[in-house]
Parts: structure tokens; C-alpha cells; sequence
């Protein structure tokens, strides 16, 4: 592992990336068990079954009107901890194809992209990664709150 | 929220499962009968007799524009003055002993859903049903917009 690597990056929908910090990666599931949820908003359909726990599965797609990836195959733990408590808790980003570990600095810092009003919901900061602005999320903002799809 | 999950019953049905408060069970109506023969005739007697309206609801809480016959009982439940039936697979207790109610996260938690916790027993979850919001929400248009879109 190189030690500059400080965030890391995956495609959420068809030439769109997203990016968390190294440190709130717990783990990487391959085939998650997914149990889905009545009546629950399509970007976070269901519960992944994850070391006995059940925790939120997010996709991000939909949240910010994009097509969401076909096969969502992987399941990208991740921790925080819940602004309201302190408590800390696990949810899961829904992916297609593995990330990738890549350094960010301050002078890559950017708007976030104008393509959605849902970013400025769920994202801290954004950061320019050759020509594509990548939004960085903002975790307890995705989990801890429910969000409205944009159409 | 995390606290136990006592006096429920475990229904289930098109590969859900859910917690109902026992003491909103008003009735268990068996179907068995009418899976032999497939008799829809049958089967709508046995609705008729229930004396309230009977619903079919899929495994995403859609109600269903027929009634299931292939399934095994009518539950009557009440909620405040009004009895309504939906049929189910199968009625039980909770296989385990005190088991934990957790709240679903707040990224999932709907202000008109009946679905507000869940137990977990190992790999599987069960939805625990708030039986007067499920009265609401079956009678609303947005039970069955999904369907019919």
C-alpha cells in the first residue's frame, strides 16, 4: 500500500466516480446478501447481511438521477461515526467493479459537480481527478438522514 | 429503539417476513383446503366468510389486484374499530427467545411506512408491521400505484 494514499475511488454509475476517505473502508464484500425492505426509497433498498450485523445498502445512482450500474455485485463497507451520538456504524455502498486507492491533496480541491442538487446533501468536499470533479462523501450524511430522490 | 420483540407473530408470505403484535390478530382462517384443488370458487367463499375485505400484498407491501389462493391462511387483523384480512403462508412464534428490535436506519425510514424495526434471527430479517399504519397504507393510492405503473 503506498502511504499516501489517503481516499479511495469508485464508479457509482457509467463514467462517474465517487470517493471516501481510506479510512472509513471496513471491508469489501464480494456477492453481499441483501435483504430488501418494504417501502424503502430505491436508493437504499435493502439490509446487507455483514458479520451479523444488518446494515444500509446505499446506491448512489439513483439518488442523484443517474441509471444505476446493471450488476451490482460488491458491497464496500464502510464505517463513521453518527454526528447525533458519536456512535460508531456501518453501512454499505453498492459498486460494480473493485476501487481504487488514490492520493488527494488540497490543491486538487474543487466545485462539486453541477450535475445534481443532491451532492451538496451528501458530500464534504469535492476534488478534481484529471478532467471529472469527484464528489467526497459526506457518510453520516448519507445513512443518518433520509434523502429525497431527485427525478 | 432495541427492545425486544415479545408478543409478536411471525407471518410470512411472498418471501417476507413479518412481526405482527399477537393482540391485533383477530383470526386465522385455513386455506389448506384450497390448495389442492386450486378452487377459486372455494376460495372466495372462505374470503366471503371472513366478513371483512381480504388483500393480497406482495413481498414489496404492494397489494396485489387478485387474492393469492395459493396461500395457506387468511390472518384478520384489527386496527383501532376496523378488521381487514391479508393472506399469508404461514403464521408462527418467533423461533428465538427475547430477540432484539432494532429501528431501521434513517436513510430507509419512510413517515407512512408500517415498517419502522426489524429483528434479526441469524441471516434472515423480519419487518416488524405496525398494524394500524398497514390499514392506512393498504387503503391509500400509493399501496397499489407501483402495481398498476
Amino acid at each position: 500500500m503506498n502511504m499516501k494514499h489517503n481516499a479511495v475511488l469508485f464508479e457509482f454509475t457509467s463514467g462517474h466516480h465517487a470517493a471516501i476517505g481510506l479510512h472509513e473502508v471496513a471491508e469489501l464484500v464480494m456477492s453481499p446478501r441483501l435483504v430488501p425492505v418494504p417501502l424503502a426509497p430505491d436508493y437504499c433498498h435493502s439490509l446487507c447481511i455483514w458479520q451479523d450485523r444488518a446494515i444500509p445498502f446505499v446506491e448512489l445512482a439513483p439518488l442523484i438521477g443517474q441509471r444505476s450500474l446493471e450488476k451490482i455485485s460488491l458491497a464496500l463497507v464502510v464505517t463513521y461515526f453518527a454526528r447525533s451520538n458519536g456512535e460508531q456504524r456501518w453501512g454499505a455502498l453498492g459498486l460494480s467493479a473493485y476501487f481504487r486507492m488514490v492520493s488527494v491533496g488540497d490543491d486538487a480541491a474543487c466545485l462539486l459537480p453541477q450535475d445534481s442538487s443532491a451532492w451538496i446533501s451528501i458530500a464534504h468536499s469535492c476534488f478534481q481527478l484529471v478532467d471529472e470533479n469527484v464528489p467526497i462523501l459526506n457518510l453520516d450524511a448519507l445513512f443518518e438522514q433520509r434523502l429525497e430522490l431527485i427525478s | 429503539m432495541n427492545t425486544t420483540a415479545a408478543g409478536y407473530a411471525l407471518i410470512c408470505f411472498d418471501g417476507l417476513n413479518l412481526l405482527i403484535d399477537q393482540h391485533a390478530i383477530v383470526c386465522l382462517n385455513d386455506m389448506a383446503m384450497l390448495q389442492s384443488g386450486g378452487h377459486e370458487e372455494k376460495a372466495r367463499e372462505a374470503i366471503e366468510e371472513t366478513a371483512c375485505k381480504v388483500h393480497s400484498l406482495t413481498a414489496h407491501l404492494i397489494v396485489a389486484d387478485k387474492i393469492d389462493t395459493r396461500c395457506r391462511y387468511i390472518v384478520v387483523l384489527q386496527a383501532d374499530e376496523h378488521h381487514f384480512g391479508i393472506t399469508v403462508d404461514s403464521v408462527q412464534s418467533l423461533p428465538t427467545q427475547n430477540p432484539i428490535l432494532h429501528s431501521l436506519p434513517a436513510c430507509m425510514n419512510l413517515s407512512g411506512s408500517p415498517i419502522k424495526a426489524y429483528v434479526q434471527i441469524k441471516e434472515n430479517i423480519a419487518f416488524c408491521c405496525d398494524v394500524g399504519t398497514l390499514w392506512c397504507y393498504i387503503n391509500s393510492s400509493e399501496s397499489r400505484h407501483e402495481y398498476e405503473a
